[in-house]
């Protein structure tokens, strides 16, 4: 072992040990904290376990532990209860919706920041103003809508109504500003095009935001229920949230099948899960968080 | 000056796909509903019967729709003022903890992550009467007997509870946000002057995250009233007697279990009143709209 | 907790599948048909609702219809097995079925499709819904597309709710009573004689509450917050639900849910049956015979529709359970008919496609075919003669749990208050009635509960708008 070896290794010793001094002096933050998680998290975890039990082991209830079923209410649901195809559905659904939000989004707000046009603060308004119309306020005549076209219970009804986002604008416009001056000008001097201009300058620029908007559109699209609920009947067009919920209607003999539902909900939450996990980090700049 | 491109044209179409999604499934609906509201309907649309403000007479006289207004407010609140102090709390806790911080983050802001259809079947089997592990404890704790299928108290405890679980991850974002946009100056100040920490949250670090905290009411607000539908669909379907049919739910049982459209319009507007208004306030309250469509 | 809105029947596998590829509705299109018929291939040229056809050409072309059951899982496998059959029989014909889920979430898949243009053949619709139906102008009437329909060969008491005002505009294609199930061990250990079960409500609010005093069980007896318990239970005592003789005479005005009747029920129900009954929620059958077969309870009132697929079940858990008649307020004579009936919406069809529906609505509704649905789940058929063929095999001597909702059956006796109940917003009506009903259950006094949901009732009426 050379000096350099023994010397790398002393260092990261002493880190840890400065970091655990640190975290004994602020014990009473680290327990509050484990607590309240605990407290919020626990849920998370008992289903996690729970959906690895089979019908006997879920009702006794004091059993919380590793069940015997292992993967075997996975398989089923996946198979039997057409899980696989909801999870895709949900997964084309959420992936065209971040796409489009963030793709029409960001082409919005490259003009609302770059160009100087007629009638830009009245449409800028237009856009600012969808904010007041959620889903449910324009629920009934928006499914009319999809039935007059032939497109309920069709791709086309889940994403569509979905593709505007004044958020979106609004925070990229908020971005763009912040682009350096200079650069701006170059790009003017140099007689570079809008679309030049966005790809090469803004998008490289705003990698962290783009991510981070996708992020976010793509849980909102994965965890629609209501809109859904309404616009698809057939179930091979369905998603993974109301097919959760029917899931729930699963019996056997007259039994609720506890362990296959459980199953499905890990299934339908790991994905938005693990993409926030991954990308914590542009998911929380594009907020305005700075870690310390 | 960043506006460095003139040429109109190139400005609209740039604009065109968000302005035709939002003529097509925004507004163009939104007007439709007022129209409709003035209709009354069988079977779903097929006859429509012009009936004036017929509709809206009804529900003033309704006292099941009383009810899913007055509950709404009630469950609104439960639920903001709960998510809200949950999260300032652990916000706070995550900005002043030096060691794991980002695990901790990270963990906190997972609910985010989640539906609200998840957190309620996570709940209905955790709490269910016969074989739910936090029934269990929860009657062992407190000798307490759990059913809210029939208890309307405790339905609404359980529906509010649930909601504020999922809500807490999106508030912490912002509220984490906010805190560490405070300079650390005042942080230095204070652990020089020793000031205990409910003070120093309460009189130094709330008053100068008052801008977030006021978005998050409002955003938390208007989320509260239609946000967490799938809880009470797969919880309680509004149950018992009505007891859990906030305005959202009473809507959709209108237009979809009853084939209502005029009626369910007509609700339609009442939220739209409801929402709208608190976003509007929001828009002009923030600096946005103080800023748009100028640099 | 199942936290579902099913109407009848319990919850099931699954809720909807697709059965066959391809949306039902979008195929009807392509069927191969020739087109309308003409003078020269046999067939009569349809203008308006009657055509006959004449034996020929019509027969061998391949037709294809669809048919939208409500349910899934247990119940579709057996609609599968009906179909097959029905297409053996008639080569040239497909059947393209798509099970829509509860009663409320396949009416508004049908009425929405109708919207759309694309409705299919035949629906599957909620006896209670029968006014909404007709009213909706989306049906084409039975009688219409088939003139020869023999409406007396179907079973008289769920009639009421397929011939309106003298048309018959639907074909009655599951029909159900309320059954009691109870616990014969728990019905020992509680000292109670398992061979003589409470006959009427007052023995059954005396033997539940014996039940739970005795430690037997949590709770003597549940069922589903249902409408249909109510309504059974005015009818037994000859009381009306509604004015017009239940809307049978003509379009209701009033509910008389605060009638002496009714709050008579309800007084029973809230002071004397009490703490002994367990609620599991409104339209929750799931619920309720999960508790039964926990033995959370230790008497479970459901469906005879149900009886199949619960003997299963029973079987799995091991429980001893026997089957007897709904226990009445005092004299018995017979109630409503629970479930659903077949009815064809209005489309332009081709002579060969008008052809299929009629065949397909009296092949399904036939002896033969209604005997093995009955046999399959616990519905009564439709067809009166289906009772001969179950009885020629000794159906109901080797399976007495079917015998006895069958002698239940048998024991109705033809009255204007248990024909079913007919008026347009029953849907909310019957809601609100269940509501209040929690609410009783909840503390509220019962003739203040009753006389809101009589409000409620009569203000509906008001308002509904035949289109």
């Amino acid at each position: 072992m050379s000096v350099a070896d023994r010397f790398e290794r002393g260092r990261l010793r002493t880190t840890l040990k400065r970091y655990a001094r640190l975290a004994r002096r602020e014990w009473k933050l680290h327990s509050q904290l484990i607590l309240t998680l605990f407290v919020l998290l626990v849920p998370l975890v008992l289903v996690l376990l729970m959906s690895t039990q089979t019908k006997t082991e879920i009702l006794d209830f004091t059993y919380i532990g590793v069940g015997s079923d292992g993967l075997e209410n996975y398989r089923i649901v996946l198979q039997k209860y057409g899980f696989l195809n909801y999870l895709t559905n949900s997964f084309v659904m959420a992936s065209l919706i971040a796409v489009g939000k963030v793709g029409i989004s960001m082409l919005a707000a490259l003009a609302i920041v770059f160009f100087d046009f007629r009638f830009k603060r009245f449409l800028f308004l237009f856009i600012l103003l969808t904010l007041t119309l959620p889903v449910p306020v324009r629920i009934v005549p928006l499914f009319e809508i999809m039935v007059d076209m032939g497109w309920n219970d069709t791709m086309y009804a889940l994403v569509l109504p979905y593709l505007a986002s004044a958020t979106s604008v609004l925070l990229l416009r908020q971005h763009f500003l912040s682009i350096s001056e200079s650069l701006v000008e170059t790009a003017r001097l140099n007689g570079v095009g809008p679309l030049k201009f966005l790809v090469y300058v803004l998008i490289p620029m705003s990698k962290s935001m783009i991510i981070g908007l996708f992020v976010i559109a793509f849980i909102w699209g994965w965890n629609q229920y209501l809109w859904p609920l309404v616009v698809i009947q057939s179930s091979s067009q369905q998603v993974v949230q109301v097919g959760l919920a029917e899931l729930q209607g699963a019996t056997g003999g007259g039994q609720t099948l506890w362990g296959l539902i459980m199953a499905g909900t890990v299934l339908a939450l790991l994905p938005p899960l693990i993409i926030l996990i991954l990308a914590n980090r542009p998911l929380l700049e594009t907020f305005n968080v700075q870690m310390k | 000056m960043s506006e460095i491109y003139t040429e109109d044209w190139k400005a609209y179409l740039l604009l065109l796909p968000t302005l035709v999604v939002s003529v097509a499934f925004l507004y163009y609906p939104a007007l439709k509903t007022f129209r409709l509201a003035l209709y009354q309907t069988v079977a779903a649309g097929a006859n429509r019967i012009y009936v004036g403000l017929d509709n809206f007479v009804w529900l003033l006289n309704s006292p099941n729709y009383h009810y899913s207004f007055f509950i709404s407010l009630v469950f609104a609140a439960i639920v903001v003022i709960g998510s809200m102090a949950i999260a300032l709390y652990l916000s706070y806790l995550i900005y002043r903890v030096a060691v794991g911080t980002s695990g901790y983050l990270v963990s906190g802001i997972l609910s985010y992550s989640f539906s609200f259809t998840i957190v309620a079947t996570i709940m209905v089997f955790l709490l269910e009467p016969s074989v739910g592990i936090l029934t269990n404890l929860i009657e062992q704790a407190l000798g307490l007997e759990i059913n809210w299928v029939t208890n309307s108290t405790q339905a609404i405890i359980v529906v509010s509870g649930t909601s504020i679980l999922k809500m807490v991850g999106y508030n912490v974002i912002f509220l984490i946000g906010a805190l560490s946009s405070i300079p650390e100056t005042i942080n230095e100040t204070a652990k020089l002057d020793g000031i205990g920490h409910f003070k120093l949250l309460s009189r130094v670090y709330v008053p100068l995250i008052s801008p977030t905290l006021a978005f998050l009411l409002i955003m938390n607000t208007v989320y509260a009233f239609f946000l967490p539908f799938p809880v009470i669909d797969v919880m309680t379907s509004g149950g018992p007697g009505n007891s859990t049919s906030i305005l959202i739910y009473h809507l959709y049982e209108t237009a979809f279990s009853q084939s209502q459209m005029g009626l369910a319009a007509t609700e339609s507007i009442v939220l739209f009143v409801l929402v709208g208004g608190l976003i509007v306030i929001q828009l002009f309250w923030s600096d946005r709209a103080a800023h748009f469509g100028g640099t | 907790m199942l936290p579902n809105n099913s109407n009848t029947g319990g919850q099931t596998y699954s809720r909807r599948k697709l059965l066959k590829a391809g949306g039902a509705a979008a195929v009807v299109g392509l069927a191969g048909c020739a087109g309308d018929g003409d003078g020269t291939d046999g067939t009569t040229t349809e203008e308006s609702g009657t055509t006959t056809t004449t034996p020929g050409t019509v027969e061998d072309q391949a037709v294809t219809i669809s048919f939208w059951p409500a349910w899934g899982g247990y119940y579709e496998e057996t609609f599968t097995e009906m179909v097959s059959n029905f297409e053996d029989e008639y080569p040239n014909i497909t059947v393209d079925m798509s099970a829509q889920g509860s009663y409320t979430e396949s009416r508004t898949a049908l009425f929405n499709a109708a919207n759309a243009g694309n409705p299919p053949d035949i629906g599957h619709i909620d006896k209670k819904d029968a006014i909404v139906a007709r009213d909706s102008g989306f049906m084409t009437a039975v009688e219409d597309i088939w003139p020869e329909v023999p409406t007396d060969d179907y079973v008289g008491p769920a009639l009421g709710t397929s011939v309106i005002e003298g048309t018959t505009w639907s074909i009655p294609f599951n029909n159900s009573q309320i059954v009691m199930y109870y616990n014969e061990d728990h019905f020992e250990d509680a000292g109670l004689d398992p061979d003589s079960p409470p006959n009427t409500l007052d023995e059954l609010a005396t033997a539940a509450n014996t039940i739970v005093d005795e430690g037997v069980a949590d709770y003597g007896v549940t069922w589903p917050n249902h409408n249909w318990w109510v309504h059974s239970w005015m009818g037994e005592q000859e009381a009306f639900v509604a004015d017009q003789e239940n809307g049978r005479v003509g379009e209701p005005t009033e509910v008389y849910y605060n009638s002496e009747t009714s709050r008579g029920i309800f007084d029973w129900w809230v002071n004397d049956l009490g703490d002994a009954y367990l609620n599991p929620g409104i339209k929750d059958w799931g619920a309720a015979e999960q508790a039964f077969q926990n033995g959370v309870s230790s008497m479970l009132m459901d469906s005879s529709g149900s009886i199949a697929y619960l003997l299963e079940g029973f079987r799995d858990s091991g429980i001893s359970a026997s089957v007897a008649p709904m226990p009445v307020p005092g004299e018995r004579i017979g109630h409503n008919m629970g479930g659903a009936a077949v009815w064809v919406l209005d489309k332009d069809r081709s002579a060969a496609e008008r052809d299929a529906v009629r065949k397909f609505l009296e092949n399904m509704t036939g002896p033969e075919q209604q005997a093995l649905y009955s046999k399959a789940t616990g519905y009564f058929p439709s067809h009166e003669e289906s009772f001969t063929l179950l009885q020629e095999e000794n159906f109901y001597e080797d399976n007495p749990a079917f015998g006895v909702a069958y002698d239940q059956y048998e024991a109705w006796e033809e009255y204007p208050m248990n024909q079913g109940i007919l008026m347009g917003p029953s849907a909310e009506v019957f809601k609100e009635l269940e509501r209040q009903t929690d609410n009783m259950l909840g503390g509220t006094a019962v003739s203040d509960a009753t006389q809101s949901a009589k409000d409620f009732g009569d203000r509906r009426l008001a308002r509904y708008v035949r289109g």
